[in-house]
């Protein structure tokens, strides 16, 4: 599909407010599950985006409905994130309470239809986070919420019980579950060399800590792969089953890594990491023999300041997913990869400048049409970009056309579709 | 029959010793002395007994006595309680009384109060009025009273809305109110015999005014009822207004200091090249013409430009740039190759060249507003001004001396100061000239022919609407899809309302809540119709179109707006593309390029896929879910 996007709408954020605590930045948060929920928080609110459902077809208007008993008064959200699973979604909020100076970790499930928060569990942080990460633990019905620090150089894993409801694994066995993020917890500075390397980058520096910027926990059947990047300019890879640690390997950069990102396309795993000085590296295939080794940097990436966050999507719908980054320096990039050699091959196929630094890169139908739209996040507030309509219109009308005649297999009045239907409540 | 405690008493002793002898007998064995003894005891306990009978039926008799009395003295002292329970009722029912009537004056006095300050604070006796009446009405009738406001829209609704004076005092209250802040009072629903209880929607101009209304309802019902306070907010939907907001990024800045009026800033085809250019002039007599993303051409030293114009003046197919003067000077310059120097004094801009007049004339003083258009039917172009109180038609002569020619004929004096003029021309052809007079409202001079169809004659008073409060700005030929298809006039008056006529007939009024100091129109969604660009101080821009549809984009400066203008602009080698232009006090003249909108209300994809065919019965599908669903299958699926 042509990638031509308008912008829908932008709603912006209110300036913080004096009273805040002006160690935490009240700033806005995004983030979306796998099933398409698009979260953000809000001038202290955590707001779950969707397309106002009002009956009046004239009436459209974007209704960021928040989710109530999130935060008392004056409490602000400084860390947000999000989880799908079968049985419904689970929030995770870090919240500062002014009263008090504690950062507490809240970690709930929330109807999405009803905006209902159900078996609420709090736990209190002894030090300011900076990242909070939900993932699904590979070999349990269990939750894993990691938590990392600005001043300790150490990951938190707490583990949630999670069979409908949400209780505390008071026996955390993090050791065994992540080796690489259990090493990094508790080993000496001096002992860092111990880890196998790839190579230097640059001069020798001194690594006093390993502070933890970015997480991801990408699983695919039997493997879990972990990828972290450190505030000196480490990427590191964990790739473990149930059992062993299969490999890890660790790749020495020049800056803190600001976001990490492992996804597949065409069947090689590949992971996205993005510095903070102005680099956005693809290491393709690292499941092959070369792990980390094979690289390249993508164009333009450098051009526009720091890059700030990445994500992966297939939005023009050919199968393969495109990279999408956001940078400091206002823009947007959506970057598809081409298959030549053995290699894959980024090239820019769409760009968008922004009035503000952009934070956060989400995609999801939030106007229930059945085709996604872009949520973005920047510092003066979150935009929606649609589709050019008209295109996707026609787009549309082709694949009805093919499956009409028969050239491509449609499951127009499937089964699952008609289950689906049933199962979302009629408005 | 006497009966007392001493017989019973004896007649028990009697018993007893008769009882000891049979006893004793029965122990010394002697039974036949026994039966006489047994007789006499039976008759004594006969005696007995019926002694205790008699006595038994007295004392009951007695009792049935004691307990008639009784009856008799508590009906006494009941209708004693009555009488004392209704003198009491009365008393209470007095002070109740005295109670509402000092709730009442209180009340009054307090929205008294309110109004004194609603005055300075914007807010409408209506909403207060609203108010006092929803509150009376709860309280009055003790019956569920509904206010439940989604965003924008009041409904009430009550569970006997068969009562008419009621609902012909909810209209009567938002009818007489300020029309700024109710817009719409009517019943919705469907219509059902056997149902009357359809609600009233109020529209209201926004979601404060909903809680305004609302808190001011609460804060009375708690004057009322103190023990019973009830919380109207619980019934409102608190959601934050949530008008579409877009933002724009493609911008450039050029510099051009000093101050400059509202009307010296064009964006219009200077070089007669297709593509728009931006033309701007200031007081100290600097004039700039800006192509593409830079300063192209330029002049100094013209006076203090009031305004400026560009267009076919000289009816020869190509444009030129009017530009006149407050002290009564009109220059035309003509893009000519031949005529341009390039600019000496300042190297740094070496594309910039001097434009040079062609031609020079002495106009009145004071000039405020040019239109160039076809307002006399003739086929060519005139230049309509205004000054003060009077508006003058000029006409391009081009053997006369003093080449634009102003006929005596054509110059309508006004008693008042114009604020705006502006043209319109109606589907038919004719013509006619909004003028908007202050406290007057809006003077409408219409062309009708003279006998012999040569001339045309202006009638001054034909029409004439009047508007409660001054016009900052007007718009004429505004293309719009309803109507006909005919060109509409837009007003922006000072209060901040959008008020959109067709001839004199009022279609429509949108209240904007901020002063608009600027009213621009172009198509800047490619419908084939205007959409009018309203600008207030503060960058607020909102983009309107003639269904009230409406787009918000703020332009974030530091500085108020000088001067706003928007149109069509080409960047780049590109073609006309929508623009906006603010200039602010700091001299920057910001150009937003390219500024695209799909269209005014949001579509989403079932909007289109209506229209879509498959044999699948698709386009037969009423569920937007399922069309929804069929579409991401198709998409998660199919490859083209």
């Amino acid at each position: 599909m042509e990638l031509n996007f308008y912008e829908m709408h932008f709603e912006a954020t209110e300036p913080p407010s004096l009273e805040g605590n002006t160690e935490t930045c009240s700033f806005s948060l995004l983030c979306m599950t796998s099933n398409g929920d698009v979260f953000c928080s809000l001038n202290d609110k955590v707001y779950h985006i969707l397309w106002n459902r009002a009956e009046d077809d004239l009436d459209r208007r974007l209704c960021f409905t928040p989710g109530k008993d999130v935060r008392t008064h004056k409490d602000e959200i400084i860390l947000l994130d999000a989880l799908h699973t079968e049985t419904g979604t689970i929030v995770a909020v870090v919240y500062y309470r002014n009263h008090g100076g504690q950062y507490t970790l809240s970690v709930f499930q929330l109807d999405v239809n009803t905006l209902k928060i159900k078996f609420k569990q709090e736990e209190n942080l002894h030090k300011k986070p900076n990242l909070v990460r939900l993932s699904r633990d590979m070999y349990s019905s269990n939750i894993s919420v990691f938590a990392t620090y600005y001043s300790d150089p150490c990951v938190q894993v707490f583990q949630y019980n999670y069979n409908g409801f949400i209780s505390k694994v008071e026996d955390i066995k993090v050791k065994e579950r992540y080796p690489g993020l259990f090493k990094c917890m508790f080993r000496a500075p001096q002992d860092k060399r111990t880890l196998s390397r790839e190579e230097h980058v640059g001069p020798e520096k001194r690594h006093t800590h390993e502070y933890i910027l970015c997480i991801d926990v990408f699983i695919e059947e039997d493997l879990q792969y972990l990828a972290y990047g450190t505030v000196d300019g480490n990427v590191h890879v964990q790739v473990s089953t149930n059992k062993c640690c299969v490999w890890q390997s660790v790749y020495d950069w020049e800056g803190p890594i600001s976001a990490v990102k492992i996804f597949k396309i065409k069947g090689l795993v590949c992971l996205i990491a993005t510095c903070m000085v102005e680099q956005v590296v693809l290491f393709s295939d690292i499941n092959s023999n070369n792990k980390l080794s094979n690289r390249v940097i993508l164009p333009e990436s450098t051009r526009f300041d720091s890059v700030t966050c990445v994500n992966i999507m297939d939005i023009d719908y050919d199968g393969d997913p495109e990279i999408l980054i956001g940078t400091y320096g206002r823009m947007f990039i959506v970057y598809k990869l081409q298959l030549s050699d053995g290699n894959l091959v980024p090239y820019i196929v769409y760009r968008r400048l922004y009035t503000s630094p952009v934070y956060g890169i989400c995609y999801s139908d939030i106007t229930e049409d059945g085709i996604d739209e872009i949520v973005l996040l920047t510092f003066s507030g979150i935009h929606v970009l649609q589709r050019c309509l008209k295109s996707a219109q026609q787009y549309i009308q082709k694949l009805l056309d093919k499956s009409a005649s028969g050239q491509v297999k449609c499951p127009l009045q499937g089964e699952h579709l008609s289950d689906n239907c049933a199962s979302t409540p009629e408005y | 029959m006497e009966f007392s405690v001493s017989a019973l008493h004896e007649l028990e002793s009697k018993v007893e010793n008769l009882s000891d002898t049979i006893s004793a007998k029965l122990r010394c064995g002697k039974l036949q002395d026994l039966t006489p003894d047994l007789f006499k005891h039976k008759s004594v306990t006969k005696e007995l007994l019926t002694a205790i009978v008699l006595q038994m039926g007295t004392l009951i008799c007695d009792f049935k006595m004691v307990l008639r009395s009784a009856c008799e003295k508590i009906d006494e002292q009941k209708s004693d309680l009555i009488q004392t329970k209704n003198e009491l009722i009365k008393c209470k029912s007095v002070k109740l009384e005295a109670v509402k009537e000092t709730v009442q004056s209180e009340m009054k006095s307090f929205s008294d109060v309110v109004k004194s300050k609603c005055v300075s604070s914007g807010l409408s006796p209506a909403k207060i009025k609203m108010a006092v009446h929803s509150a009376m009405r709860d309280e009055d009738r003790a019956k569920n009273f509904i206010i439940f406001g989604a965003e924008e829209e009041l409904e009430c609704e009550e569970e006997e809305m068969s009562d008419k004076d009621l609902v012909k005092d909810i209209f009567g209250i938002v009818k007489g109110g300020d029309e700024r802040s109710i817009i719409k009072c009517e019943r919705v629903g469907v219509k059902k015999s056997t149902d009357s209880k359809r609600p009233i929607k109020v529209t209201v101009k926004d979601a404060e005014t909903v809680r305004d209304v609302l808190s001011k309802a609460k804060i009375l019902k708690s004057f009322q009822s103190p023990g019973k306070p009830c919380d109207p907010l619980q019934h409102c939907i608190t959601d934050k207004v949530m008008v579409r907001t877009v933002s724009f990024v493609q911008s450039h800045t050029f510099n051009f200091d000093g101050s400059l009026f509202q009307e010296a800033i064009t964006l219009a085809d200077f070089d007669n090249d297709g593509t728009n250019e931006l033309c701007i002039g200031n007081v100290a007599g600097d004039l700039a013409v800006f192509k593409e993303n830079h300063l192209c051409w330029g002049a100094h030293n013209l006076g203090m430009i009031t305004c400026l114009g560009i267009g076919d003046i000289k009816n020869k197919g190509d444009n030129s740039l009017v530009v006149i003067t407050g002290e009564g000077l009109c220059y035309i310059f003509d893009h000519d190759y031949n005529n341009e120097l390039l600019s000496s004094e300042m190297p740094q801009e070496k594309s910039k060249k001097i434009l040079s007049h062609s031609h020079k004339q002495r106009f009145p003083l004071n000039i405020k507003q040019l239109i160039i258009a076809d307002v006399t039917n003739r086929g060519s172009n005139d230049l309509i001004v205004i000054l003060d109180t009077i508006v003058r038609i000029y006409s391009w002569d081009d053997d006369a001396e003093e080449k634009l020619k102003h006929q005596d004929r054509e110059m309508y004096n006004f008693e008042r100061q114009i604020d705006a003029i502006t043209v319109n021309t109606t589907r038919d052809g004719s013509q006619s000239i909004f003028v908007c007079i202050p406290s007057e409202g809006i003077r409408i001079l219409k062309a009708t022919r003279t006998e012999n169809n040569q001339f045309l004659q202006w009638n001054p008073l034909a029409q004439n609407v009047k508007l409660s409060s001054p016009v900052t700005d007007a718009i004429g030929n505004v293309r719009s899809s309803v109507g006909g298809g005919d060109n509409m006039v837009c007003f922006a008056t000072l209060d901040g309302l959008l008020k959109m006529y067709h001839g004199d007939e009022e279609l429509w009024s949108l209240p904007l809540d901020n002063p608009i100091f600027a009213l621009v129109k172009t198509d800047i969604d490619h419908d084939d119709t205007d959409e009018v660009i309203a600008c207030s101080w503060d960058g607020l821009t909102f983009f309107v179109d003639h269904n009230k549809n409406s787009v918000k984009f703020k332009f974030e400066a530091s500085v108020p707006i000088r001067a706003f203008c928007a149109g069509q602009y080409a960047m780049k080698g590109s073609n006309n593309k929508p623009a906006l232009v603010y200039v602010t006090f700091s001299g920057d003249v910001v150009i937003f390029y390219d500024v695209q909108l799909t269209s005014l209300g949001v579509l989403t994809l079932n909007d289109y896929a209506l229209n879509m065919k498959s044999v699948c019965d698709f386009e037969n599908t009423p569920c937007p879910k399922h069309r929804a669903n069929i579409i991401k299958n198709l998409l998660k699926n199919c490859r083209v």
